[in-house]
Parts: structure tokens; C-alpha cells; sequence
């Protein structure tokens, strides 16, 4: 727990979290069109407004949540958005292969060419090990804020 | 609450960002007008192939006139295909084609599909046919899809 808690390594479970975010939106920040096409290949949203809209907003979304994790400004939202993120992509991968379609992942930008597939499900799955042991810190903070609100309490009962 | 209120400032803020720098001429994607989908058809253009409609597929099924190539995953092809088709898998390519080559003559006619009109697959396949030789290969851009829609006959394992 000591070790869960030290400072350099949360840093270093936020550098890898955030990284990695981060190392995917830049390529598709560069050219959204061909991001727009990688998502059309899940077959899910098809309609090209709602694509184009994801294909520009979704990798800033990975930066600047990744950026802010590492800072460790806002991490908590920071890290709600990333964790939902890898989520959401694991459904994604797992529905892609229930359904037979085999597709580039696109997750790191086109020239990505990892195919959809268990390894891939695996990797993503294992940016869960960091977000886990960021969230152990939130939660270990939080306690103690909630346990010192309590003993204030009975300072201020004698005085009633 | 924390996280939820975070949550929508950075959200708010990503997307601000993304919106202004979208603005930038040279990457810039227009949300409305571009679309994603790829032009299949001027893929097919581009590499010279033919290509046959519903109509033509139907008729040349019919007839026999055409040895048809399914060019879905493997899973995909034994949940349903149109009767008859071979299935050369555009990924594992290698060892379907070697596969057809040993069934199929070089002189008959080809026409390969994939899941409809919005993948590549056939045209893969197709151009790889042309390259063991086959001289009348055609694409059916219309695929699994319209066959099923129209409600064609099917076959599956």
C-alpha cells in the first residue's frame, strides 16, 4: 500500500494512463479525415456528421485528459474521461469480433495497423492496472478528508 | 461529485479546443459536407475491374455463368453465403487463393463480393485473382447485403 501510494509511483501510473492517450490522439489530430474512416470501419456510426464530429473532437478529448492526468490538474475528471475511454473501447473491440468484421484498429491513428483481435482486447484491457491503482489514491485521499470532517464534530458539540 | 464535475470542464474544454483548431486550413475536416465512407466505387475504377449490379449477380447465378468468391472472414462465411461461393478470406489470402486455383480454371469467370458496398475486400481479392492469371473477374459491389435484402437464396455449414 506504502508503494501504491508514493508519490513517484503515481506519477508514473498517470505518465503511462495519460501517455499513452496522449502518444494516440496526436497522429489522429493531424488528419482527422483519415480517423473519420477508421471509425466508419466499426460499422456502428456510419452517419458522416456524427463521425466527422467524433473524429475532431475525440482525440482533443484523449490529449487534454491525458495531459491533465500527468499534471495531475482535475485528475479525477481527467481519469473518469480516460478509464470510461478504455471501457468504452473494450466493448467496441469485443462487439467488432463478435461480429466477425476484421478491421484495422485505428487507435493509434491509420498508420496503425494492429488488426482487431484478443491481443488488442488485451492490451487495452491492461491500461485498467494503472487507472486502478491511480484510483486506490483518490480513494485512499478522499478517506482521509472524510474521516478528519468527524473529529471536528465533537469540538464543536459542547459549545451548543 | 468531483469527478463528474471535472469530468465536464475537460469535456468542455477538449472540445472548444478541437472545434477552434479545426479551423486550421490545413487539416481541416468539414464536418458536414466530407464523407468518411470509402468510395468503393472508384476504387474499382481505379484498378480497371468490372463490376456487376443485383441484377447481373442474380442472372449469372442462375445461369451458372460465374463462379462466385466470397471474400468475408471465414466466420462469416459459413454463417451464410451465396450458394455455391468459395471463400477466399481477404486476410488469409494466401492460402485461400492457392486453395482456388486448384478448383477453379483461369478461364472462367469470376465475380467476387464482401458485406456491401462500403468495403474493400472484394477488390483485394479480385486484384489478387487477376494476379494468378483469371482474366474475367468482376466485383459485386452490392455483396451480402443487397443479396440478403433482396432475399435471394442462401446457403450456410
Amino acid at each position: 500500500m506504502q508503494l501504491i501510494l508514493n508519490p513517484i509511483f503515481q506519477f508514473l501510473c498517470r505518465a503511462v494512463l495519460g501517455g499513452v492517450f496522449i502518444w494516440a490522439s496526436v497522429s489522429k489530430i493531424a488528419d482527422p479525415a483519415a480517423f473519420a474512416q477508421s471509425i466508419v470501419n466499426y460499422k456502428i456510426v456510419t452517419a458522416p456528421v456524427w463521425v466527422n464530429l467524433a473524429a475532431v473532437i475525440m482525440p482533443w478529448v484523449e490529449l487534454v485528459a491525458g495531459v491533465l492526468l500527468i499534471l495531475n490538474v482535475w485528475s479525477r475528471g481527467a481519469w473518469t474521461i480516460l478509464t470510461g475511454l478504455v471501457l468504452v473501447f473494450s466493448v467496441l473491440i469485443a462487439t467488432t469480433m463478435v461480429r466477425g468484421i476484421d478491421i484495422a484498429c485505428g487507435c493509434f491513428g491509420s498508420s496503425d495497423t494492429a488488426r482487431v483481435g484478443l491481443g488488442l482486447l488485451v492490451r487495452d484491457l491492461a491500461l485498467l492496472v494503472p487507472a486502478a491503482l491511480v484510483f486506490l489514491k483518490f480513494r485512499t485521499q478522499d478517506a482521509t478528508t472524510v474521516s478528519a470532517a468527524p473529529a471536528a464534530v465533537p469540538e464543536e458539540a459542547p459549545a451548543s | 461529485m468531483k469527478y463528474l464535475k471535472q469530468t465536464v470542464y475537460i469535456l468542455a474544454l477538449a472540445g472548444a479546443a478541437a472545434l477552434a483548431v479545426n479551423h486550421v486550413p490545413r487539416t481541416r475536416l468539414s464536418i458536414a459536407d466530407f464523407d468518411p465512407r470509402p468510395d468503393v466505387t472508384a476504387a474499382a475504377r481505379e484498378q480497371d475491374l468490372p463490376t456487376v449490379d443485383l441484377a447481373e449477380a442474380f442472372e449469372l447465378f442462375n445461369s451458372g455463368g460465374a463462379v462466385f468468391v466470397d471474400s468475408r472472414p471465414s466466420g462469416l462465411f459459413v454463417q451464410g453465403r451465396i450458394p455455391g461461393a468459395l471463400n477466399v478470406p481477404e486476410k488469409e489470402s494466401a492460402d485461400g487463393l492457392a486453395q482456388f486455383a486448384g478448383m477453379v480454371s483461369t478461364e472462367e469467370r469470376v465475380i467476387v463480393y464482401c458485406d456491401g458496398n462500403e468495403c474493400l475486400a472484394s477488390i483485394h481479392v479480385a486484384e489478387q485473382l487477376r494476379a494468378r492469371g483469371y482474366r474475367h473477374v468482376g466485383v459485386f459491389f452490392g455483396g451480402w447485403k443487397e443479396w440478403t435484402d433482396a432475399a435471394y437464396e442462401i446457403e450456410w455449414d
